[in-house]
Protein backbone atom coordinates (compact mmCIF):
# COMPACT_ATOMS: atom_id res chain seq x y z
CA UNK A 1 0.00 0.00 0.00
CA UNK A 2 2.73 2.19 0.82
CA UNK A 3 4.85 2.02 -2.36
CA UNK A 4 0.84 2.41 -4.42
CA UNK A 5 0.53 5.66 -2.48
CA UNK A 6 4.39 7.30 -3.05
CA UNK A 7 3.52 5.86 -7.00
CA UNK A 8 0.62 7.84 -6.95
CA UNK A 9 2.93 10.99 -5.56
CA UNK A 10 4.97 11.03 -8.14
CA UNK A 11 2.11 10.22 -10.57
CA UNK A 12 0.75 13.19 -9.33
CA UNK A 13 3.76 15.35 -9.34
CA UNK A 14 4.56 14.59 -13.04
CA UNK A 15 0.80 14.90 -13.67
CA UNK A 16 1.14 18.78 -12.71
CA UNK A 17 4.06 19.37 -13.90
CA UNK A 18 2.39 18.25 -17.11
CA UNK A 19 -0.31 20.47 -16.54
CA UNK A 20 1.94 23.34 -16.26
CA UNK A 21 4.01 22.49 -19.30
CA UNK A 22 1.43 22.29 -21.41
CA UNK A 23 0.16 25.71 -21.90
CA UNK A 24 -3.01 24.84 -20.27
CA UNK A 25 -2.95 28.18 -19.12
CA UNK A 26 -5.98 29.44 -20.96
CA UNK A 27 -9.80 30.08 -21.31
CA UNK A 28 -12.71 31.32 -24.03
CA UNK A 29 -14.28 34.20 -23.67
CA UNK A 30 -17.42 35.59 -25.36
CA UNK A 31 -18.16 39.19 -25.80
CA UNK A 32 -20.91 40.83 -27.45
CA UNK A 33 -21.32 44.28 -29.12
CA UNK A 34 -24.65 45.81 -30.06
CA UNK A 35 -25.73 48.36 -32.84
CA UNK A 36 -28.68 49.97 -32.65
CA UNK A 37 -30.02 52.22 -35.23
CA UNK A 38 -29.32 55.88 -34.73
CA UNK A 39 -27.26 55.04 -32.22
CA UNK A 40 -24.30 53.03 -34.13
CA UNK A 41 -26.11 52.05 -36.87
CA UNK A 42 -26.71 54.49 -39.19
CA UNK A 43 -28.33 54.88 -42.64
CA UNK A 44 -25.99 56.79 -45.17
CA UNK A 45 -28.31 56.93 -48.10
CA UNK A 46 -27.62 53.73 -49.59
CA UNK A 47 -27.20 51.23 -46.58
CA UNK A 48 -27.07 51.35 -42.96
CA UNK A 49 -23.87 51.31 -41.39
CA UNK A 50 -22.44 50.78 -38.00
CA UNK A 51 -18.81 49.97 -36.56
CA UNK A 52 -17.61 47.73 -34.24
CA UNK A 53 -14.25 48.53 -31.50
CA UNK A 54 -13.77 45.78 -29.77
CA UNK A 55 -10.48 47.69 -28.19
CA UNK A 56 -12.49 49.08 -25.67
CA UNK A 57 -13.72 45.40 -24.38
CA UNK A 58 -12.37 44.87 -20.97
CA UNK A 59 -12.62 40.83 -21.59
CA UNK A 60 -10.99 41.88 -24.93
CA UNK A 61 -7.88 44.54 -23.63
CA UNK A 62 -6.97 41.73 -21.17
CA UNK A 63 -6.55 38.89 -23.50
CA UNK A 64 -6.00 40.50 -26.72
CA UNK A 65 -1.72 39.57 -26.35
CA UNK A 66 -2.43 36.40 -25.90
CA UNK A 67 -4.87 35.09 -28.19
CA UNK A 68 -4.96 31.53 -29.54
CA UNK A 69 -8.43 31.75 -31.80
CA UNK A 70 -11.18 33.47 -32.98
CA UNK A 71 -13.78 30.49 -32.61
CA UNK A 72 -17.06 32.07 -33.37
CA UNK A 73 -18.13 35.30 -34.87
CA UNK A 74 -22.01 35.69 -34.69
CA UNK A 75 -24.94 38.10 -34.82
CA UNK A 76 -28.11 38.68 -34.12
CA UNK A 77 -30.10 41.16 -36.10
CA UNK A 78 -33.56 42.93 -35.76
CA UNK A 79 -35.70 44.33 -38.66
CA UNK A 80 -38.95 45.39 -39.82
CA UNK A 81 -40.39 44.98 -43.31
CA UNK A 82 -43.39 47.63 -43.83
CA UNK A 83 -43.97 46.75 -47.24
CA UNK A 84 -46.79 43.94 -48.59
CA UNK A 85 -43.45 42.08 -49.92
CA UNK A 86 -40.97 39.68 -48.52
CA UNK A 87 -37.45 41.38 -48.92
CA UNK A 88 -33.80 40.19 -48.21
CA UNK A 89 -31.07 41.79 -46.70
CA UNK A 90 -27.55 41.25 -47.08
CA UNK A 91 -24.66 42.39 -44.63
CA UNK A 92 -20.86 43.29 -45.67
CA UNK A 93 -17.94 43.66 -43.46
CA UNK A 94 -14.81 45.21 -43.77
CA UNK A 95 -12.19 46.31 -40.79
CA UNK A 96 -10.83 49.25 -39.86
CA UNK A 97 -7.51 48.89 -40.96
CA UNK A 98 -8.69 47.51 -44.45
CA UNK A 99 -7.95 50.80 -46.21
CA UNK A 100 -11.94 50.45 -46.87
CA UNK A 101 -12.83 53.23 -44.65
CA UNK A 102 -15.22 55.55 -46.89
CA UNK A 103 -17.40 52.63 -48.74
CA UNK A 104 -20.10 55.09 -50.55
CA UNK A 105 -21.97 53.30 -52.77
CA UNK A 106 -23.33 50.27 -52.88
CA UNK A 107 -21.30 48.73 -55.87
CA UNK A 108 -18.33 49.31 -54.01
CA UNK A 109 -19.55 47.76 -50.58
CA UNK A 110 -20.53 44.26 -52.97
CA UNK A 111 -17.54 44.35 -55.07
CA UNK A 112 -14.65 45.41 -51.94
CA UNK A 113 -16.48 44.11 -48.83
CA UNK A 114 -16.96 40.70 -47.42
CA UNK A 115 -20.27 38.79 -47.76
CA UNK A 116 -20.79 37.86 -43.97
CA UNK A 117 -24.42 37.42 -43.89
CA UNK A 118 -26.35 36.08 -47.07
CA UNK A 119 -30.00 36.42 -48.05
CA UNK A 120 -31.72 37.40 -44.52
CA UNK A 121 -35.41 36.71 -44.87
CA UNK A 122 -37.82 39.57 -44.08
CA UNK A 123 -40.82 38.49 -44.13
CA UNK A 124 -43.33 41.21 -45.30
CA UNK A 125 -45.22 43.40 -43.35
CA UNK A 126 -43.88 42.05 -40.13
CA UNK A 127 -40.52 42.84 -37.52
CA UNK A 128 -38.16 40.36 -38.09
CA UNK A 129 -35.65 38.69 -34.97
CA UNK A 130 -32.64 36.53 -36.62
CA UNK A 131 -31.02 35.04 -33.06
CA UNK A 132 -27.86 34.16 -32.66
CA UNK A 133 -28.14 30.27 -33.37
CA UNK A 134 -29.86 31.29 -36.49
CA UNK A 135 -27.79 33.57 -37.81
CA UNK A 136 -24.94 30.92 -38.53
CA UNK A 137 -27.35 29.61 -41.15
CA UNK A 138 -26.73 32.88 -42.91
CA UNK A 139 -22.97 32.85 -41.99
CA UNK A 140 -20.85 33.89 -44.74
CA UNK A 141 -16.87 34.52 -45.51
CA UNK A 142 -15.95 33.22 -42.20
CA UNK A 143 -12.06 32.93 -42.26
CA UNK A 144 -12.20 36.55 -43.45
CA UNK A 145 -14.22 37.71 -40.84
CA UNK A 146 -12.47 36.37 -38.12
CA UNK A 147 -8.96 37.77 -39.74
CA UNK A 148 -11.42 41.13 -39.07
CA UNK A 149 -12.53 40.47 -35.71
CA UNK A 150 -8.89 39.44 -34.40
CA UNK A 151 -8.04 43.19 -35.79
CA UNK A 152 -10.18 44.23 -32.94
CA UNK A 153 -12.57 46.15 -35.07
CA UNK A 154 -15.44 46.01 -37.83
CA UNK A 155 -17.33 47.69 -40.37
CA UNK A 156 -20.53 46.81 -40.92
CA UNK A 157 -22.70 47.51 -44.09
CA UNK A 158 -26.00 45.86 -44.11
CA UNK A 159 -28.28 46.51 -47.08
CA UNK A 160 -31.36 45.49 -49.26
CA UNK A 161 -31.05 43.06 -52.03
CA UNK A 162 -31.99 44.99 -55.24
CA UNK A 163 -33.18 48.01 -53.16
CA UNK A 164 -32.71 50.75 -50.88
CA UNK A 165 -35.34 51.55 -48.73
CA UNK A 166 -34.84 52.29 -45.38
CA UNK A 167 -38.79 54.16 -44.48
CA UNK A 168 -40.28 50.67 -45.17
CA UNK A 169 -37.61 47.76 -45.26
CA UNK A 170 -34.98 48.88 -42.49
CA UNK A 171 -32.56 46.98 -39.99
CA UNK A 172 -33.47 47.82 -35.93
CA UNK A 173 -30.73 46.83 -34.57
CA UNK A 174 -27.45 44.31 -34.79
CA UNK A 175 -25.68 42.57 -32.20
CA UNK A 176 -21.99 41.36 -32.92
CA UNK A 177 -20.49 37.94 -30.83
CA UNK A 178 -17.66 37.34 -30.61
CA UNK A 179 -15.94 34.08 -28.80
CA UNK A 180 -12.02 33.42 -28.54
CA UNK A 181 -9.67 31.54 -26.69
CA UNK A 182 -6.65 33.03 -25.49
CA UNK A 183 -4.01 31.87 -23.27
CA UNK A 184 -0.31 31.58 -22.21
CA UNK B 1 -7.99 4.88 -39.31
CA UNK B 2 -6.96 6.10 -35.65
CA UNK B 3 -9.29 3.11 -33.77
CA UNK B 4 -7.58 0.80 -36.26
CA UNK B 5 -4.20 2.13 -35.46
CA UNK B 6 -4.56 2.15 -31.93
CA UNK B 7 -5.52 -1.53 -31.57
CA UNK B 8 -2.56 -2.54 -33.81
CA UNK B 9 -0.73 -1.07 -30.88
CA UNK B 10 -2.59 -2.70 -28.52
CA UNK B 11 -2.65 -5.94 -30.14
CA UNK B 12 1.44 -5.80 -30.35
CA UNK B 13 1.85 -4.74 -27.21
CA UNK B 14 -0.30 -7.35 -25.65
CA UNK B 15 0.87 -10.46 -27.51
CA UNK B 16 3.35 -11.13 -25.38
CA UNK B 17 1.56 -10.80 -21.89
CA UNK B 18 -1.32 -12.57 -23.65
CA UNK B 19 0.79 -15.82 -24.60
CA UNK B 20 2.29 -15.92 -21.16
CA UNK B 21 -1.57 -15.77 -19.71
CA UNK B 22 -0.95 -12.30 -17.54
CA UNK B 23 -3.75 -10.56 -19.14
CA UNK B 24 -6.80 -9.91 -17.26
CA UNK B 25 -9.72 -8.83 -19.13
CA UNK B 26 -12.68 -6.90 -17.87
CA UNK B 27 -14.88 -4.25 -19.26
CA UNK B 28 -17.11 -0.98 -17.92
CA UNK B 29 -19.77 1.73 -18.00
CA UNK B 30 -19.92 4.67 -16.81
CA UNK B 31 -21.71 8.33 -16.72
CA UNK B 32 -21.94 11.68 -14.97
CA UNK B 33 -21.00 15.46 -14.99
CA UNK B 34 -18.71 17.26 -17.56
CA UNK B 35 -17.76 20.96 -16.18
CA UNK B 36 -15.99 22.91 -18.64
CA UNK B 37 -13.26 24.88 -16.78
CA UNK B 38 -12.91 28.50 -17.89
CA UNK B 39 -15.05 28.57 -20.88
CA UNK B 40 -17.52 31.05 -20.95
CA UNK B 41 -19.33 29.38 -24.36
CA UNK B 42 -20.21 26.40 -22.84
CA UNK B 43 -22.21 25.49 -19.41
CA UNK B 44 -22.30 22.04 -17.11
CA UNK B 45 -23.50 19.04 -18.94
CA UNK B 46 -23.31 15.31 -18.93
CA UNK B 47 -20.84 12.51 -19.92
CA UNK B 48 -21.45 8.87 -20.72
CA UNK B 49 -19.39 6.29 -21.87
CA UNK B 50 -17.88 2.65 -21.81
CA UNK B 51 -14.46 0.71 -22.36
CA UNK B 52 -12.13 -1.76 -21.74
CA UNK B 53 -10.23 -2.68 -18.67
CA UNK B 54 -6.60 -4.87 -19.54
CA UNK B 55 -4.65 -5.57 -16.98
CA UNK B 56 -0.95 -5.85 -17.98
CA UNK B 57 0.93 -5.49 -14.41
CA UNK B 58 -0.43 -6.29 -10.89
CA UNK B 59 -1.08 -2.19 -10.22
CA UNK B 60 -1.16 -0.88 -13.83
CA UNK B 61 -4.56 -1.50 -15.84
CA UNK B 62 -4.97 0.01 -19.71
CA UNK B 63 -8.28 1.75 -20.01
CA UNK B 64 -9.40 1.91 -24.53
CA UNK B 65 -12.37 3.75 -24.51
CA UNK B 66 -15.59 5.93 -25.59
CA UNK B 67 -16.94 8.79 -24.15
CA UNK B 68 -19.64 10.96 -25.36
CA UNK B 69 -20.11 14.46 -23.45
CA UNK B 70 -22.84 16.92 -23.92
CA UNK B 71 -22.34 20.36 -22.82
CA UNK B 72 -25.10 22.49 -21.31
CA UNK B 73 -26.43 24.81 -23.42
CA UNK B 74 -24.76 28.79 -22.73
CA UNK B 75 -26.53 31.11 -20.98
CA UNK B 76 -24.84 34.76 -20.97
CA UNK B 77 -26.10 38.29 -19.09
CA UNK B 78 -26.17 40.62 -21.80
CA UNK B 79 -28.08 38.95 -24.50
CA UNK B 80 -30.18 36.10 -25.21
CA UNK B 81 -27.87 32.50 -26.70
CA UNK B 82 -30.19 29.67 -28.43
CA UNK B 83 -27.06 27.97 -28.85
CA UNK B 84 -26.80 24.46 -28.11
CA UNK B 85 -23.60 23.40 -25.49
CA UNK B 86 -20.80 21.49 -27.81
CA UNK B 87 -21.23 17.89 -28.24
CA UNK B 88 -17.34 15.93 -27.20
CA UNK B 89 -17.04 12.50 -28.43
CA UNK B 90 -13.83 11.26 -27.12
CA UNK B 91 -11.70 8.12 -27.74
CA UNK B 92 -9.20 7.97 -24.62
CA UNK B 93 -6.68 5.32 -23.71
CA UNK B 94 -6.35 5.79 -20.35
CA UNK B 95 -3.17 4.02 -18.24
CA UNK B 96 -4.70 3.37 -14.23
CA UNK B 97 -2.16 3.16 -11.83
CA UNK B 98 -3.62 1.43 -8.37
CA UNK B 99 -6.87 0.08 -7.38
CA UNK B 100 -8.43 -3.00 -7.95
CA UNK B 101 -9.05 -5.88 -11.04
CA UNK B 102 -12.35 -7.85 -9.09
CA UNK B 103 -11.92 -8.60 -5.75
CA UNK B 104 -13.97 -7.01 -3.00
CA UNK B 105 -12.37 -4.12 -1.18
CA UNK B 106 -12.03 -0.37 -1.51
CA UNK B 107 -8.82 0.52 -3.47
CA UNK B 108 -7.82 4.29 -5.00
CA UNK B 109 -5.77 4.94 -8.00
CA UNK B 110 -4.25 6.94 -9.97
CA UNK B 111 -4.84 7.65 -14.21
CA UNK B 112 -3.20 9.58 -16.70
CA UNK B 113 -4.59 9.13 -20.81
CA UNK B 114 -4.84 10.77 -23.69
CA UNK B 115 -7.44 10.96 -26.20
CA UNK B 116 -8.47 11.92 -29.57
CA UNK B 117 -11.66 13.99 -29.27
CA UNK B 118 -14.05 15.52 -31.87
CA UNK B 119 -15.79 18.60 -30.55
CA UNK B 120 -18.75 19.85 -33.07
CA UNK B 121 -21.52 22.32 -32.61
CA UNK B 122 -24.44 20.86 -35.04
CA UNK B 123 -25.90 24.78 -34.86
CA UNK B 124 -22.69 26.15 -36.11
CA UNK B 125 -21.70 22.95 -38.48
CA UNK B 126 -18.52 22.96 -37.52
CA UNK B 127 -16.30 19.83 -35.93
CA UNK B 128 -13.07 20.20 -34.47
CA UNK B 129 -10.78 17.35 -34.07
CA UNK B 130 -7.61 17.87 -31.80
CA UNK B 131 -5.53 15.38 -29.31
CA UNK B 132 -5.32 15.99 -25.74
CA UNK B 133 -4.52 14.26 -22.43
CA UNK B 134 -6.36 13.88 -19.14
CA UNK B 135 -5.51 12.89 -15.43
CA UNK B 136 -7.34 12.69 -12.45
CA UNK B 137 -8.19 9.97 -9.94
CA UNK B 138 -10.70 7.82 -8.33
CA UNK B 139 -11.45 4.97 -6.15
CA UNK B 140 -13.16 1.55 -7.16
CA UNK B 141 -14.93 -0.57 -4.41
CA UNK B 142 -15.31 -4.60 -5.12
CA UNK B 143 -18.59 -5.42 -4.03
CA UNK B 144 -18.33 -9.36 -5.86
CA UNK B 145 -15.31 -11.09 -7.06
CA UNK B 146 -16.12 -9.67 -10.94
CA UNK B 147 -17.88 -6.42 -10.27
CA UNK B 148 -16.61 -3.28 -8.78
CA UNK B 149 -18.76 0.08 -8.51
CA UNK B 150 -15.95 2.97 -9.92
CA UNK B 151 -15.95 6.63 -8.72
CA UNK B 152 -13.62 9.05 -10.07
CA UNK B 153 -12.87 12.64 -11.10
CA UNK B 154 -10.66 13.78 -14.39
CA UNK B 155 -9.68 16.81 -16.03
CA UNK B 156 -8.97 16.83 -19.40
CA UNK B 157 -7.14 19.31 -21.79
CA UNK B 158 -7.53 19.44 -25.55
CA UNK B 159 -5.58 21.41 -27.56
CA UNK B 160 -7.38 24.18 -30.43
CA UNK B 161 -6.36 24.73 -33.79
CA UNK B 162 -4.79 27.98 -32.42
CA UNK B 163 -2.35 26.72 -29.80
CA UNK B 164 -4.74 27.16 -27.21
CA UNK B 165 -6.44 24.05 -24.87
CA UNK B 166 -10.29 24.19 -23.99
CA UNK B 167 -10.20 22.30 -20.52
CA UNK B 168 -13.32 20.17 -18.57
CA UNK B 169 -13.74 18.21 -15.26
CA UNK B 170 -15.98 15.15 -14.89
CA UNK B 171 -17.14 13.30 -11.89
CA UNK B 172 -18.37 9.97 -12.79
CA UNK B 173 -19.82 6.96 -11.28
CA UNK B 174 -19.80 3.34 -13.30
CA UNK B 175 -19.43 -0.63 -12.72
CA UNK B 176 -16.86 -2.71 -14.05
CA UNK B 177 -17.32 -6.17 -14.87
CA UNK B 178 -14.05 -8.66 -14.97
CA UNK B 179 -13.53 -11.46 -16.82
CA UNK B 180 -12.06 -14.97 -16.69
CA UNK B 181 -11.06 -16.78 -13.51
Amino acid sequence: MKTISKKLGVFGVAAVLLFLACGVISGTWVISFKLAENETLTWTGNFFYGQVDMTDASEWKDHREYLKDIDLVGFELWATNNTDTEKTYRVYATYVGSGLNHLTSRSEVENKATLILDDIPLPDSAKTYITYGQSFTYLKGIDKLKSYVESGSLRIFAMEAGGADNTNVHIDSMRVIVTFTAGL
Amino acid sequence: MRVGLISILLMCFLMPSAHAGMIGLGAGVSGGLEFPIAQQDQKQGSVFGFKARIKLLPIIVIEPGLNFTRYGNPEFDDFTSDLEGAKVTAYCLDAVLGGSFGGVGVKPYGLFGIGYYATSLDQVGTENKNTGWSTGFGVEIGVASKVGLDFRGHVAVISTDGGGTKKSGAVTAGINFYFGK
